[in-house]
Parts: C-alpha cells; structure tokens; sequence
C-alpha cells in the first residue's frame, strides 16, 4: 500500500535532513549557515515525530462540531479506530516553538558579535581561542 | 490525590521573571521584589507535602474481574513527583540562587532582566528534577539552556557572547539528539511516562531500536551534564560569567546531571553496556579536567575546570549503577555544590575588588585580605575531601561503593583525580595570596581591602557552617538519600 | 499520491540549494520554501493543526528573523 512507501520516504527525508543540518553546523563557515543548520536539524526531527503519529489511510484526529453533537458511543468508537495517532502532534507543536526561540536568541547573538568584530566568519571570530 | 503546592515550584518562578522583566530599569522595586521571591521561593519546598501531582486528566482505570474493584491500568496524564530526593535538590537550588539573588541586589545597580533569567533556570532545573514524564523533562532542559546563556549575556565578560553561541549551538544539537531518542522510544513502546516505560522496557535488551535510543540519550546527557567531549564548553560557560551566578550555573548543572541519570538508570538500569559508558567517560572528565585545571593561567578558569572535574566523579559514581553507587553520587553532588559554591563566591569577591583574576597580575594578598584568604583555604580543604568537611563523607562512600562493584582500580583514580583537583586549587591559592608578585608595574597595582560586603559574608558563613555540619553528621542525611536510591536501582 | 514525494523531493533540493548560496538574502527565501514544503507535507500526513503552525512559523516567522539580522550586518558571505 502506497501508504506505507510514504512513511518509509518520509523518515528518509527526515534522516537527510538531519544529515544536511550536521553539515552545516560543523563544515560550514558563516555564522548564519550554522544558525539553519540548527533549525534544519530541528525540522528533521519534527519530521521523524510527525511521520511517526501517521497511520496509512486514516482521518485526521479532530472531530467535528457535528459528529460531537450527535457523538454516540458507537461514533466515537469509529473515530478513534480510524484517526491518526495525535500524541506526537502535541510533541511536535511545543518543539517548533522552542526551536524558533533558541533560533531568535541565537540570530540576536550573531547581530552582537558582528558589531563587535565587523565579521561573520567564525574562523575570524574565534581564531583568539588559544586555551 | 494531587499535592496542591507541587506545580508552584515551577509556576512561581516563571511569573516572577516576567514581572522582574517588566521592572527593569526601577532600581528599588527589583532588590526588594527579587529578594522577596527568593524568600517564598526556599519556603515553598519546606511546606509541599510528599506526594505526586497529576496535571489535568486521569487515570485509565480497569475493573478486576473477582471482586469489581476499579483499579489504575495506566497514568493518562503528565505527572510530577515529590519525594525526600526532589526536596533536597530543590532546597539547595534555592538557597544556592538566593546568595547569587542576595549578592547582587548589594551592588550599585540591580539589573531586571539579570534575576528573570535566574528565575526563570530555578524553574526550568526545578521541572527537570520533579519531572516523571521523559517529554516533559526534554522540554524544561532545553528552556534551561536558553535561560544560562541569557544569565551569561547579560551580565558576565564582554567575550560572553562567544561562549554563550557556542553553548547554545551545542545545545540545540544535543536537544535534537534527545528529542530524536524519546521519538524513538515513543514509537515502540506509545508512553512517554517513566514509570510505564520502565515497566515495557522488561524483555527488550537486544531490541537495536532501543539501544539506537539510548545512545542518542546518552550524548543528550553528556552535553548536559558537561562531560567528556563536551567539557570545554561547560567550563566556559563556568568562567564567562561573574563568579557568584557561576556557583549558581555549576550547582544546576549537577542537579541536571542526577536527574537525567536517574532517568537513565531507571529505564535502562538492565542494559550493562550503558552503565560502563557513563562510567568511561566520567573516569576521562575526571583526569581531564583535574589536569586542563593545572595549566590555566587565570583563577576563574582554573576553578570552573575544577568543578568540570568533580562533575566527572559524580558521573563515575552514578555510573557504577548499583544502589550503593547511586547513592553515593547524589551525595557528592550536594556536598560539591555546596562546597564549590564557597570557593566561586570567594572569587567573586576577589573579582570584585581586584577588577582581574589573571596570575599575572594577583600576588601576595595575603596581608591585604586575610580573612578572604581564610575562607578561601576552608573552601579548597572542603572540596578535597580533608575530613571535618562533608566532601569526605561523600567520597568515602564513592570508592566503598566502587570496592563492592568490583573494581578496585577505581578507588585509586578517585583518590588521584581529587589530588589533582586539590593541587591545581592550591596553585591558584597560592599565585593569590601568598606568592609576592614581582612583575607587577606601578599602573597595575590593586587595592585591596579585607572589607566583605555583609550579604556575600552572610553567604560564607551559611556554606561554611552547613558544609562542616554535614561533614560531622552525615547520617540523618545520607540515609534518606540511600532510601531513595534503593527506590530508583530496585527495579533492576 | 505522488505528491508526498514531490515535496519530500523539493525540501531535499531547497535544502542544500539553500546552503550552497553566497548571497544571503536569497538563502532567506529558499529556507522560506522549505519551511512551506514542511508544512504541506505535514498537512498531507494528516497532521492539520502542526501544519498551521509550521506555515506560520517556518515560512514567515523565522524567515523574517533571518532577514533582520541579514539586514544589520551584510547581506554577501565573505
């Protein structure tokens, strides 16, 4: 079933995204190249949760006012066996906002260290490390 | 039944940051709020009852089929736990912060945004202790990081903004790395609850799933806890910011590391193959720090390696996974919280009259500031384990602990790695204090007073007094502890 | 069917377009692009309410940080 092809593709995307932030954070010379690749490696993660509450061919996890009107037991019963697992939505929705703070705190960061030494280059910037 | 005062630990933290924000810039109302806070925040740990406090939800209850008694199946809900262990931690984390809160309102101008950010790392690490839901825990750690980089932006070294980039960059990618185990285990077993994991983790040793997660966990804590690879960034973190707020990061950095190796232990406790890691890179941060300690040519540095050090001992004792050793490293870990903070605040007063802690430009203050000098001595001695103190206490019970594990050769690193320790602080003692310093110029000279603020003295005196107490009466102390442990090791 | 795999396919591309760039202000749009494709496909995994968030977020919010700070210190990699 194509649905399962999908989830497959899926944690392989994730796991390339993942792969591409790595490289960015270690090889890459510009600051702000680092900062994406943390917020790459952040989405490759959210993507790996996301796929993970995923059920090949089901609904989406939310009811409708009407089915919550008229909701039986028997309806409700029919829902939960064919949605989609939203335990892992919850993770991922409280992960992007941290991620996105991290981001903001990081880019604030860069602006500081540019004013100081009028460069974005981390060579540059942390050549001075002697210890 | 929910203990109703367990969430304000977290909560009242949280608001009182916010309102420290908002009033940045009045001088006054921020010494007097902050102050007060800090009050209320030491007596909420005194008052909470024992107990667990489930958030919203309930339990998924089954009826048993002879007698139709409904019994709880699983925790549907995030949970927190309060125990002796909890209010220990929470209680030293409190007192530690009220001395940084306390030592700062003393000075010309108090700085708002400053006590948030300590305000808002007492909440995070709080949640990190009381947490009983892994997801929960990944959460507070990462609000925890932003929060210590922010303390070290606002108010440390004007090459703080290096270190706290590095700091957060490392950061975000061991948090990654932590979300992706918990996503891992979250996917096999569909909990996210401590207790329910460990109860599903029974027949999985050799599930490769599993142990992919435990070592992405693993790396998450290694980062946390400031060890092995990661040592470097933590002792920047350490010596980046003033003193008396580097007692206060050192302490929860230790608080972290029991956590998340609590956790550890309690969910994989049964996987030997862990315990060994923990235990080999902790052995390598003990030596590496005790000696990267030795060659640094300033006193801040020298002591945050130090504290990296003894960092890696209680890692090593955690480490041994037995209850004995588990045991013995939460004691560490207090006693060495209390017993570094004396020494960094010792510094901060050196720091704050002489303006430098390089060598180069320190010597002979002994006539100058002998009672500073006194303390600072009674400091070293304590972290080194000489006997009135408590760090004794604590490191006997480490390498008993590690005679009955087994591994005798243990013994003898600990009791190297803390002559190491002991040696490098008594070469930055003696650079201070006793050695006259001859290549100092006209221009560099300090004026130093033996005049200590009444706040930082008060600081002193509490810590010396508590360190000597625990060192002659360890035993109402260490037992507890010992309970607790027994709790989190007996489900291996 | 196939369009799951066309976005997963355009957000790889993107990605390492995005990386490859010397000007930066077209590395911001290009991460604009990915953080949409991450949103449609999030909606096409069935998860409708992350991938508002991830729209708003991804494609417009840190976006727009990046600009900011693109725009206080110089917009060429050296």
């Amino acid at each position: 079933m194509s649905g399962d092809a999908v989830q497959l593709w899926s944690f392989v995307t994730a796991g390339l995204l993942v792969v591409i932030g790595l490289y960015a954070i270690i090889f890459m010379d510009n600051m702000i190249k680092k900062i994406v690749g943390a917020m790459l490696i952040g989405d490759g993660a959210n993507l790996i949760l996301i796929t993970e509450g995923f059920k090949p061919g089901s609904i989406v996890p939310i009811i409708s006012e009407k089915l919550f009107n008229e909701g039986t037991n028997g309806l409700f019963q029919s829902f939960a066996d064919q949605a989609s697992n939203s335990l892992p939505y919850a993770l991922v929705l409280t992960n992007i906002v941290i991620g996105a703070s991290t981001l903001a705190v990081l880019l604030g960061i860069a602006i500081k260290l540019y004013q100081r030494y009028n460069s974005l280059s981390v060579n540059e910037i942390f050549k001075e490390e002697s210890q | 039944m929910n203990s109703e005062l367990i969430p304000l630990m977290v909560v009242f933290p949280l608001i009182s940051a916010i309102i420290l924000n908002v009033l940045h810039g009045k001088d006054k109302a921020v010494r007097y709020y902050g102050t007060l806070a800090m009050l209320v925040i030491i007596a909420i740990p005194l008052l909470t009852v024992y107990g667990n406090h489930l958030f919203g939800a309930h339990s998924e209850i089954s009826t048993s089929p002879q007698t139709g008694i409904q019994i709880p199946v699983i925790d549907l809900a995030i949970e927190y736990t309060f125990s002796f262990l909890q209010r220990v931690l929470v209680i030293i984390l409190a007192v530690i912060a009220t001395f940084a809160v306390l030592i700062h309102s003393g000075e010309k101008k108090a700085s708002g945004s400053y006590l948030s950010m300590i305000m808002l790392s007492i909440a995070a690490v709080s949640a990190v202790v009381m947490a009983n839901d892994i997801f929960n825990m990944f959460v507070f750690l990462e609000i925890a990081a932003i929060s210590q980089a922010a303390i070290i932006i606002t108010m440390g070294r004007p090459d703080a903004y290096k270190a706290a980039f590095k700091y957060l960059m490392y950061g975000g990618v061991a948090g990654a790395s932590i979300l992706i185990g918990i996503a891992l285990l979250l996917g096999t077993f569909g909990v996210l609850n401590i207790t329910d994991l460990h109860n599903a983790m029974a027949g999985q040793m050799s599930n490769p799933i599993v142990l992919t997660a435990i070592g992405l966990l693993l790396i998450g804590w290694l980062f946390e806890s400031g060890l092995f690879p990661f040592h470097t960034i933590k002792s920047n973190l350490y010596s980046s910011a003033k003193p008396d707020v580097g007692a206060l990061l050192q302490t929860e950095t230790k608080i972290v590391l029991i956590a998340i190796s609590i956790v550890l232990i309690r969910l994989f406790g049964g996987f030997s193959n862990m315990s060994a890691v923990m235990l080999g890179l902790s052995l390598i941060t003990l030596v590496f720090g005790g000696i990267m300690a030795l060659v640094q040519k300033d006193f801040r540095r020298l002591v945050a390696f130090a504290a990296v050090s003894q960092a890696g001992l209680v890692g090593l004792s955690m480490g041994l996974g037995t209850e004995a050793g588990v045991s013995a490293g939460i004691f560490h870990a207090v006693n060495d919280a209390l017993a570094m903070s004396l020494i960094f605040i010792t510094i901060y007063v050196l720091y704050d009259r002489a303006k430098t802690t390089e060598f180069s430009k320190l010597g002979g203050l002994l006539t100058k500031a002998p009672t500073l000098a006194f303390l600072q001595i009674i400091g070293i001695l304590a972290v080194s384990g000489i006997p009135p103190f408590n760090a004794y206490q604590s490191e006997y019970r480490i390498i008993d602990a590690a005679f009955s594990s087994g591994y005798p050769e243990l013994g003898v690193i600990v009791i190297l790695g803390t002559i190491l320790t002991f040696v490098a602080l008594m070469k930055g003692f003696y650079l201070t204090f006793l050695k006259e310093n001859v290549t100092i110029t006209a221009k560099d000279r300090i004026f130093m007073t033996n005049k200590i603020p009444r706040a930082t003295m008060l600081a002193l005196v509490i810590l010396v007094i508590v360190c000597i107490g625990i060192g002659v009466y360890p035993s109402p102390f260490y037992d507890r502890i010992s309970d607790a442990a027994m709790l989190i090791v007996g489900g291996w | 069917m196939i369009i799951e795999f066309v976005l997963m396919a355009v957000i790889i591309i993107t990605t390492i377009l995005a990386l490859m760039q010397r000007d930066l202000m077209k590395m911001v749009v290009i991460i604009g692009i990915e953080g949409l494709g991450l949103a449609f496909l999030y909606q096409r995994l069935l998860a409708a309410d992350v991938a508002i968030t991830q729209a708003i977020l991804g494609s417009a919010l840190i976006p727009g940080l990046i600009i900011i700070t693109v725009l206080k210190t110089r917009r060429m990699q050296e």
